[in-house]
């Protein structure tokens, strides 16, 4: 590899997959931990893409989005000041600067084209060319597209507006506990778009598709629990957040209970959108008594993994094994149907944690 | 005034500062040092925004035992300020006197003087590196603290904004206001007059008189 491919793959291409590590993570474990067996899972989800060409647009248009995501962030870091050393790249042939783009785009869009690798050779197995061809056609043409948006990104040139992300021009008051929410809202606005899509539809899907032959609030407050865990990425990035751009507010004369309650209300808000969806599911799921127990366990287990960050110095990776880790512990104790007592608990040591290391914690470098 | 007791601050294994005792008197206090010397570390030590072994007492106040009421008479603006760029100085202004229970018509009295209040209402996204600079200041004087601590107040901010900087800071000191202030750019002294000079080196802070 040379030199310049050599700095765009540790610039670029490196730090994508380091800064999303939690949602490839989390990806992983949906596409092939939770279905078993996964491979036996996935040549039938293959099949049933190759099946319907309907099935076949849904996925063209989650390949899309995945595009849209690589495209921010690489227009993002090539237009960021420290990367404008970049700019020599420019001194290549325009014919060159296409292909490190290419290179660029094909190394970030990987894990679409690896999928897409094993379409094409089921749909060429199963003697299904045309599907193969569109499969292929569809993925080069976002490839040379993309490529061709980062070239022009890296020339500083303005880009068309399809390549932005509409933004929404809202700008209310900010009170301290929003700020978290709202900086998911500007910052990180797939990785709320695609928490958010997948804990309403985790919701959805369990409201929808259970029937409880009897009343019992467990199955409904583990997926309560999943719900709330699908936000912990987001939550290590808030903490980096607020680590980075709210360190002001440590010396800021506030209370430990206040910065509490700012804790709790912050989880609050990220949660809402839940909070009204269960109610979609009263009265069959759950009585009024135990909508506050799920609230409450999503709000404790937001709050838990936030204070948990101030205990240790984590990496994303650590990080996230450890949720697993407490969410399996918390499975099991749910099974032994603990009641209010569990979300009690757990925001009582959350606070506890919280109170114990918020002046303390200090980011190792 | 401002008191250190047994301060001591390890970044890692590393011993960055050690101060057994030190006590500086009410004034302007000029924090010399080489880069790398802990001026920085120390200001963030006293502003409450590192954790340290020891105790730094204000006016008798100890950071550990009544940290609320420590830091309300404490104001610190930093070097290179950061601020989330979606939140406007509206917001920041509202944050900090609401906290510091003061009057927000007196912050924005002091944007006005630093030219910055016809932004009040945008995004700090769309702010320059000088009126975020300033900006950082006119939050350190809000609320009217014993104690303001200025690291590097003179950099990025324009020749007009460096004057009324000073005015602010001799017009505290006037009050009753004392200031730790680190700079590398010699101050005039028709502008501000010390009346302190400390300086960092050896991984500890030692005072010199004038």
């Amino acid at each position: 590899m040379n030199i310049t491919a050599s700095i765009l793959q540790r610039i670029l291409v490196n730090h994508f997959y380091k800064v999303n590590a939690g949602f490839f993570l989390f990806l992983f474990f949906v596409l092939f931990g939770i279905p078993v067996p996964a491979a036996g899972f996935h040549f039938a989800l293959i099949n049933g893409i190759l099946d319907s060409y309907v099935f076949l647009l849904l996925v063209f248009a989650a390949w899309l989005l995945y595009n849209l995501k690589c495209i921010n962030y690489i227009i993002q870091q090539l237009r960021h000041e420290r990367q404008s050393f970049l700019f020599v790249v420019n001194q290549n042939s325009p014919v060159k600067v296409m292909l490190y783009m290419l290179f660029v785009q094909a190394m970030v869009y990987l894990p679409a084209i690896a999928y897409a690798t094993a379409i094409v050779i089921i749909a060429i197995s199963r003697h299904l060319y045309l599907m193969a061809i569109l499969v292929c056609l569809f993925n080069a043409l976002i490839c040379i597209a993309s490529a061709l948006v980062y070239t022009v990104a890296l020339q500083r040139k303005q880009l068309p507006a399809l390549t932005r992300l509409p933004g929404i021009r809202w700008q209310p008051g900010k009170p301290l506990f929003s700020m978290p929410f709202f900086f998911a809202w500007h910052n990180r606005a797939q990785m709320l778009l695609v928490t958010k899509t997948f804990s309403l539809l985790l919701l959805y899907g369990f409201i929808r598709l259970y029937n409880p032959d009897h009343y019992d609030i467990r199955p409904l407050l583990l997926v309560c629990m999943l719900s709330a865990t699908a936000h912990s990425a987001l939550v290590f990035q808030v903490r980096e957040f607020e680590e980075e751009y709210l360190s002001f507010v440590r010396g800021l004369p506030i209370t430990l209970l206040k910065r509490c309650l700012n804790l709790v209300a912050s989880c609050w808000l990220f949660i809402l959108p839940e909070m009204l969806f269960l109610w979609t599911g009263y009265p069959l799921y759950f009585t009024i008594a135990d909508y506050f127990q799920l609230v409450l366990m999503m709000t404790a287990l937001l709050c838990f993994y936030h204070a948990v960050l101030l205990t240790a110095n984590f990496t994303m990776d650590s990080y996230l094994r450890t949720v697993f880790g407490i969410l399996a512990g918390l499975f099991f104790i749910v099974l032994y149907n603990p009641g209010i007592i569990l979300p009690c608990i757990l925001l009582a040591i959350s606070l506890v944690l919280y109170g114990s290391y918020y002046y303390a914690y200090e980011k190792k470098c | 005034m401002l008191h250190f007791e047994n301060v001591q601050k390890e970044y890692g294994n590393f011993l960055a500062l050690d101060i057994p005792t030190l006590t500086i008197s009410k004034g302007i206090c000029w924090l010399k040092g080489e880069n790398g010397s802990g001026k920085t570390t120390l200001l963030k030590m006293v502003a409450g925004l590192h954790p340290f072994k020891g105790d730094i007492l204000l006016n008798g106040l100890s950071i550990k035992k009544q940290r609320q009421a420590y830091l309300s008479q404490v104001s610190y603006a930093e070097a290179e300020p950061l601020y989330p760029s979606f939140i406007t100085a509206e917001d920041l202004i509202k944050l900090y006197c609401q906290t510091k229970k003061s009057s927000i018509e007196a912050a924005r009295d002091m944007l006005r003087q630093f030219n910055i209040h016809d932004d009040y209402k945008k995004p700090l996204g769309a702010y320059s590196s000088g009126m975020l600079k300033k900006l950082s200041l006119v939050l350190a004087f809000t609320g009217s603290p014993q104690l303001v601590l200025l690291d590097e107040p003179f950099i990025t901010i324009d020749a007009e904004a460096l004057e009324t900087t000073c005015g602010i800071i001799m017009q505290h000191a006037a009050k009753g206001g004392s200031f730790i202030i680190t700079s590398h750019q010699p101050v005039n002294s028709g502008q501000i007059s010390f009346t302190n000079i400390l300086v960092a080196e050896n991984r500890t802070i030692s005072s010199l008189s004038i």
